[in-house]
């Protein structure tokens, strides 16, 4: 047995500066946004804290295909560690969500996210189409969808009836060479069941 | 006639975290370090790839228990931040043809019940873009006190807005306070843009303000 714990910083900034510059020369400016949060996560299964974390990196896609990704198991993914395995080589089993990324690094494709969503065991939070290019919704490249949830009651999945996430490349718009999934939970969606700290099974 | 821009422009997310096994037959910990940098973009003035020439924000929008606020993405037709309706923080009339960024946020304090919506139900004439249920509290979707979502676009063609395009928050469980942050361009055409890209009438007296979310 083994004692598995995870922490992390997170932090989202979005700055600008609008600047107007009048006939006479004058300037005037006003920043907009800064910093929208900057969150040290502890380990464990309370707000403010994880002790899951996973990431999926070099997706492809080819024009037209999907693929589905269960973010609570991971079931079936292989980072390098084992099949549904984390990078300690530890099987993944989160039952909430605090921070949920999906990323279109690059290639000529439009990635969707449910779209359609999978008819099995999808993300009920996510709806359908939630990015579709047939409403210009589509993540292209360098594009970033970002789902937040640091309190005590995450997002909720759950392996047999809400985790599974779509990726898909738009019809005929290319192919995805390089999507990115990053995914921080908590193990227990229960506080109150929850040990200190939480064991993972020995692999 | 005056000139509208905007300079030092940034756009990250960075995540950094460690996940450990502590063995307990040997006692030594196996480590692994994550991610880092998922977005780190300097954004220029323009209308291109990369560009914006149009940022706002309203924070503190305040919204009952139960009750929902319309925001039209395109011009923030209603909404007054403190330099008049429908106006940017220069005075100026916003106009967004494309979207960049966007970023919503609760802001209610941590523990604080309210839940933020998105599209709860579509507003008329809705943005396409998010759609019907983008944020849903009776599915376990609703954003929680400090609980964030973002899109993010930076490519050449990024999120159109064609005409009046209204999102709505609402507030369930409770009151929300809740903030909203776009980056966006004036103009979907990059052909069409001049060098410089002009605002509508200023006054003499444009103030500027700072503010931080």
């Amino acid at each position: 047995m083994g004692t598995r714990t995870a922490t992390s910083e997170v932090q989202l900034k979005m700055l600008a500066t609008i600047k107007n510059v009048l006939d006479d020369g004058t300037t005037a400016t006003s920043s907009v946004g800064g910093q929208i949060f900057r969150t040290t996560l502890e380990n464990g299964v309370s707000s403010g804290q994880i002790n899951r974390s996973w990431q999926k990196k070099s997706i492809s896609i080819t024009d037209g295909g999907f693929k589905d990704y269960n973010i609570s198991t991971c079931g079936g993914q292989d980072i390098g560690a084992g099949v549904g395995n984390d990078a300690v080589g530890q099987a993944m089993d989160i039952e909430e969500i605090v921070l949920l990324v999906v990323v279109n690094r690059s290639g000529p494709g439009i990635l969707e996210v449910q779209t359609p969503a999978p008819a099995a065991a999808t993300i009920v939070w996510i709806p359908t189409n939630f990015a579709a290019n047939a409403s210009g919704a589509g993540i292209r490249t360098g594009g970033m969808r970002m789902w937040w949830e640091p309190g005590t009651i995450g997002l909720d999945v759950s392996g047999g009836s809400s985790a599974v996430l779509r990726l898909s490349a738009a019809s005929g718009q290319g192919a995805i060479t390089n999507a990115e999934i990053y995914v921080l939970g908590r193990n227990d969606d229960d506080e109150s069941s929850s040990s200190s700290s939480a064991s993972s099974s020995s692999s | 006639m005056a000139t509208r821009s905007t300079v030092s422009n940034q756009f990250s997310m960075t995540v950094q975290s460690t996940i450990m096994n502590s063995l307990d037959t040997t006692g030594k910990v196996t480590t692994a370090s994550l991610t880092g940098e998922i977005i780190d973009e300097t954004i220029t003035q323009g209308v291109e790839e990369d560009q914006i020439s149009r940022a706002w924000e309203e924070v503190d929008i305040a919204i009952s228990s139960g009750g929902t606020v319309d925001i039209d993405i395109r011009d923030m037709a209603g909404r007054d931040i403190g330099a008049g309706l429908g106006k940017d923080a220069l005075g100026q009339d916003v106009l967004f043809e494309e979207i960049v960024g966007l970023v919503i946020k609760n802001a209610n304090a941590d523990g604080v019940a309210g839940v933020l919506e998105i599209n709860p139900v579509l507003p008329s004439p809705a943005w396409g873009v998010l759609p019907l249920y983008t944020a849903r509290n009776a599915v376990g979707g609703g954003i929680k006190a400090g609980g964030v979502r973002a899109w993010f676009e930076p490519h050449a063609q990024a999120f159109d807005v064609a005409g009046s395009a209204k999102i709505r928050l609402g507030a369930v469980g409770g009151d929300v306070i809740a903030s909203v942050y776009v980056f966006g361009r004036h103009d979907d055409e990059a052909s069409s843009e001049s060098s410089s890209s002009n605002s509508s009438s200023s006054s003499s007296s444009v103030s500027s303000s700072s503010s931080t979310p």
